[in-house]
């Protein structure tokens, strides 16, 4: 996971048959659709790719296809890398959610196609010697021979000639059946008939045959060739092998096969816009096992069905999974199917894996909320409430005493979790956060600085603008301020030194952070700064010791906190103008400005950590939805150059990088839930609600609620409800009947309740 | 048939409006388009009949016109059909000044030449660009194509001048070779074929390309066989351009000899020649030359044509 970009490993991953490494996708508009996907898949395996639609899944897969591009990562297919693979080499068959059939073809033609495509390495045969022996063993039964002739001519089949329905009757080759069909036997007596040469027509065949084999055997000989008894060419005793295409018989053989195990049967000679939605799904599913691909891709493939058909189709899935064993990735929106069909399921949102694991263990131990609420039908019930010390409280007063290990793990989750975040707060890249921010928020106030020279204008200003508002708040303000104006000079000169010092603390600040810098662009940095160390060395004097500077900024508060009641917008304006505590120097802005280029480079945050970051802020409770939520760089090259569109030297961008305050506010939260109360968020999946009268198991006090909705669905009721401050769900078995609109008492299954992490919505 | 019968509420329902008039007032709009449109084609249609009667018209006849416009009082006549297609002039034929030969089956053949062998080889050129822009990703080609469209801009008349110094420049001026090639970079046909190919979903070509085929063997098995209809109409399109095109020929072959033009530099030739009037009944049979191929095309292909034009676009 903490891959760099120099130290990826380039070996295979063992004995797992796909496997993606750190696999990202960036579109060529910016737009980044899969994040830092990892997983291993074992043969045989049926794993399904399952979230809310635009979570990425599909791209996912395709990027497994060869149908997209992989921006950065590794996909390993049966241990070769695989990224730069023409899809055709990655022996892979996919089913699209659209069935891609062919509209001008057959279903024959249809499932045929992909055989049709490649060449395969196989053994010479000599088709002569098969055919001619084939034609005389055939003659042995002239009545099954003359059958096949007359039916094949009575049928007229658009995908199959008279030739090709003789060979697969009689279980011959295509030479040998065009050879009879050239003598069109209609019966078994006209083979008594007399042939060209005069003779029997039954013995005319067999000479032929005889003269013929004798032929092919001389050409063979001078050859220097011997053919055994599977009519394999030989030569010195070697197996010939040549690369050809299959011939029509070996494909209508796996045609035939396909068709069987997808009971397509009657449907062979139809045309795709003559099949129904099931149909189709079987036909496009045969092209894809047609071809004994080892790796099955399904983009979706039942969302075209109805619901009954789904049912049906989703069985059958599971079915030829299993008679054919392919290893096969499946892409749904769909829980239920994933539920039902997958081995392992992997749960993504918005292009982050949120959990990988079998059906069980995500639907008993989801790892965060998103999984909690996604899986599971009506989904998991969140309620919010308060915890201290293994009791959680609702908004209404009612209280959940937690099991005696909870509070254990509570914390022990805590502790993890603030280890964890000291340890991503100790990295280059958030040290080069933070100081970027030091800057920022000094420079970015820059466009704002009062000028030491100006201040008594300004200060005028603001009286000025006072006595346009009204007499009283005109002699307000003048109290405040007056005084300042009278000495002016003294301010300049002190608010100009105030300015040198607060520079000099802002370098010493920076300095004790981009020391600890490691990598070569803190060193940069730290160099920039030490150039600044002219400036540091001449602001000598301390605050405090600037009397006149210390009062004005004291009178600037209290201005800007009074002008906040006073109901003018130029009076606010010019007054937050006049705000200059922490502004630094002017000149050392220029300086900062070459300290700030260096740091902004953010090569090593591993993805895993951007991932947990990203959901602290998805999944946080107070969901304030900042505008670009996430910006930070990856080291990609294309990211780069379609994300970086701000000059880096210009003081009027707002560089907009949260990640250290994201991971500076969570730390600070979870030191806040380690010493007491704080807030949770309590799920409870529906089916462990229960009527208090009928669960004996470890339950919690019961609460009353008010039916709201009551849904029957065969053996179950659903009640929905308003209570806590939350719709909460309940599934009750049909014992007791509950109308709508009643008293009910629920209880909760103590043992299912699971706790969630209120910032960063992980489970406790 | 149970179905086909009419309930009383629905007899009585055709009694009231049948007594309120709407039946009546739907058989006079009938009436009244059925003669409009009579008219309508009894004009269009004219002109076609004055030219095939005229053509069956003696050189005596031609000064009664149009008082015999459909029978001329000598009788019908096949004199300018021998004039036209085996130079035999009736013995009392006044003087004209016919200078070069009517090569009328040389011009055939020219004209057979250009527009179906034309059209052919633009529809596969045509086509190929058009899979190109569609299912090929290739850098900065929405550049090359806006570049290709905004080139339609340019009227084909200001660009002839500069083809024809080209064509002489390269040495075709002596080929006939010279009425299909400027005419392959044509971008209308290429623009309309690619809609199409847009609507052909991307599934089955990514599939197809999955299944291992190349580029050449989706264009042959897929895309083309998809496109069938698009390509007809275009084709259809292209031999009635390349089959009633005037000027291009006019302008490479027009001063050469009479065996290198096509029928439309001959049909000029012939109208500008029968403005001595007794040659007018050879130009009339002249239009019927040209005219009957291309109506025997259309009839045949009738319903294929409106198909097409129907289809054309149209997402499935």
């Amino acid at each position: 996971m903490q891959d760099t970009v120099e130290s990826v490993s380039l070996e295979a991953q063992g004995d797992s048959f796909v496997s993606l490494k750190d696999v990202n996708k960036i579109y060529p508009n910016g737009v980044q659709a899969v994040y830092d996907f990892n997983i291993d898949i074992k043969e045989n395996e049926f794993i399904v790719l399952v979230g809310p639609s635009g979570c990425g899944k599909s791209t996912t897969l395709r990027m497994i296809a060869g149908l997209e591009d992989i921006t950065s990562g590794q996909l390993w297919i049966n241990n070769s890398l695989s990224n730069y693979k023409a899809s055709k080499d990655r022996d892979i068959s996919m089913v699209f959610q659209s069935y891609a059939l062919y509209p001008q073809m057959t279903v024959y033609d249809n499932i045929a196609f992909p055989l049709r495509a490649r060449r395969y390495r196989m053994p010479v045969v000599n088709l002569v010697l098969k055919a001619w022996d084939q034609v005389v063993e055939a003659l042995n039964n002239p009545q099954l021979l003359a059958d096949a002739y007359l039916e094949a001519c009575d049928r007229q089949l658009r995908y199959s000639t008279v030739v090709s329905y003789v060979a697969t009757k009689l279980g011959i080759c295509d030479t040998a059946a065009k050879i009879i069909c050239s003598y069109k036997i209609k019966s078994v007596t006209d083979l008594d008939n007399t042939g060209k040469s005069g003779k029997r027509l039954l013995d005319e065949i067999k000479e032929r045959a005889a003269q013929e084999k004798q032929k092919e055997m001389q050409a063979i000989a001078e050859k220097g060739l011997t053919v055994d008894d599977q009519y394999q060419v030989y030569a010195n005793g070697e197996l010939q092998y040549e690369m050809k295409k299959l011939s029509e018989e070996e494909i209508r053989k796996k045609v035939f096969e396909a068709a069987e195990i997808l009971d397509l049967g009657p449907y062979l000679d139809r045309r795709p816009k003559e099949l129904s939605g099931g149909q189709m799904q079987r036909v496009a599913l045969g092209r894809a096992i047609v071809r004994n691909a080892r790796l099955f891709l399904m983009d979706e493939p039942l969302s075209n069905l109805d619901a009954k058909l789904r049912v049906q189709m989703r069985s059958e899935i599971v079915r030829i999974h299993e008679q054919i064993g392919a290893t096969t990735i499946y892409v749904t929106h769909d829980q239920t199917e994933a539920m039902t069909m997958a081995t392992k399921i992997a749960i993504m949102s918005k292009g982050w894996v949120q959990q990988i694991g079998t059906p069980q263990e995500i639907y008993y131990h989801p790892k965060n909320i998103f999984v909690a609420t996604f899986i599971g039908s009506p989904a998991m019930n969140i309620i919010e409430g308060e915890y201290q010390n293994g009791t959680i409280t609702f908004a209404n007063g009612y209280s959940v005493q937690m099991p005696e290990a909870f509070a254990a793990k509570h914390d022990a989750y805590y502790r993890e979790k603030i280890a964890e975040l000291e340890a991503v707060l100790e990295m280059d890249d958030f040290k080069k956060m933070h100081a970027l921010k030091l800057i920022d928020k000094d420079l970015f106030a820059l466009h704002s600085q009062l000028e030491p020279a100006l201040v008594g204008r300004a200060l005028k200003d603001v009286i000025a603008s006072a006595h346009h508002v009204n007499e009283e708040c005109a002699a307000k303000v003048e109290a405040l301020i007056g005084k300042f104006v009278e000495n002016e000079a003294t301010l300049a000169s002190e608010l100009a030194e105030a300015h040198k010092i607060n520079a000099r603390e802002l370098i010493v600040a920076l300095k004790e952070i981009v020391s600890t810098i490691g990598d070569e662009h803190g060193k940069e940095a730290l160099e920039a700064l030490n150039a600044l160390a002219e400036i540091e060395s001449q602001g000598m004097g301390s605050k405090e010791s600037l009397t006149t500077y210390t009062a004005f900024v004291q009178a600037v508060e209290e201005l800007i906190a009074y002008a906040s009641t006073v109901d003018s917008h130029i009076l606010q304006t010019k007054c937050a103008a006049l705000n200059v505590a922490g502004q630094v120097d002017k000149t050392s802005k220029q300086w900062l400005l070459t300290v700030r280029k260096p740091l902004l480079t953010f090569e090593k945050i591993p993805s895993s950590v951007i991932g947990k970051l990203h959901n602290a802020q998805v999944f946080n409770k107070n969901e304030k939805e900042e505008k670009g939520t996430l910006y930070y760089q990856k080291p990609k090259k294309e990211k780069k150059k379609h994300a970086v569109k701000f000059n880096l030297n210009s003081v009027d961008v707002e560089f907009v990088n949260n990640l250290y305050d994201v991971a500076c506010d969570l730390l600070a939260k979870c030191n806040a839930a380690l010493s007491g109360k704080h807030g949770v968020r309590l799920g409870i999946r529906p089916e462990d609600l229960h009527l208090s009268s009928e669960f004996a198991g470890d339950s919690t006090q019961g609460f009353k609620v008010n039916s709201n909705i009551v849904e029957l669905l065969g053996s179950e009721l659903l009640i929905h409800t308003q209570w806590a401050g939350a719709t909460v769900i309940a599934k009750i078995s049909t014992g007791t009947l509950v109308k709508p609109h009643t008293e009910v008492e629920l209880t909760m299954n103590r043992e299912k309740i699971l706790v969630f992490d209120e910032n960063c919505g992980d489970t406790i | 048939m149970a179905q086909n019968k009419v309930t009383s509420e629905q007899f009585i329902g055709f009694k009231k409006r049948e007594a309120a008039g709407v039946k009546k007032r739907a058989e006079v709009g009938k009436i009244v388009s059925f003669i409009i449109l009579a008219a309508f084609c009894i004009i269009w249609v004219m002109p076609f009949f004055i030219m095939f009667f005229g053509s069956l018209r003696g050189h005596i006849d031609t000064t009664f016109y149009p008082k015999e416009l459909f029978y001329p009082h000598s009788g019908y006549t096949l004199e300018n059909y021998k004039i036209l297609l085996f130079q035999e002039y009736p013995p009392d034929f006044p003087q004209h000044n016919t200078t070069q030969e009517y090569a009328i089956g040389h011009w055939f053949m020219n004209t057979c030449f250009s527009a179906i062998g034309g059209t052919l080889l633009y529809l596969l050129v045509a086509s190929l660009a058009a899979y190109t822009f569609v299912f090929i990703d290739f850098k900065f080609h929405n550049v090359l194509f806006a570049i290709l469209v905004a080139s339609m801009v340019v009227p084909g008349a200001a660009t002839s001048v500069g083809n024809q110094s080209l064509v002489y420049a390269m040495g075709l001026n002596k080929s006939i070779l010279a009425l299909i090639i400027p005419g392959l970079g044509g971008i209308y046909g290429m623009y309309l074929i690619k809609t199409f190919f847009e609507s052909i979903p991307k599934d089955l070509i990514e599939s197809a390309r999955m299944d291992g085929y190349n580029n050449w063997e989706i264009y042959l098995k897929i895309v083309l066989p998809l496109g069938k209809t698009v390509l007809f109409v275009q084709g259809l399109f292209g031999f009635m351009g390349g089959w009633n095109d005037l000027v291009w020929p006019q302008m490479l072959f027009g001063t050469q000899d009479s065996k290198k033009w096509t029928l439309q530099v001959g049909m000029a030739y012939i109208i500008n020649n029968s403005k001595t009037a007794n040659l007018i009944g050879s130009a009339l049979a002249g239009g019927v030359v040209c005219l009957v191929p291309v109506l025997a095309m259309y009839i045949v292909a009738q319903d294929k044509i409106i198909d097409g034009m129907a289809g054309a676009g149209i997402k499935r």
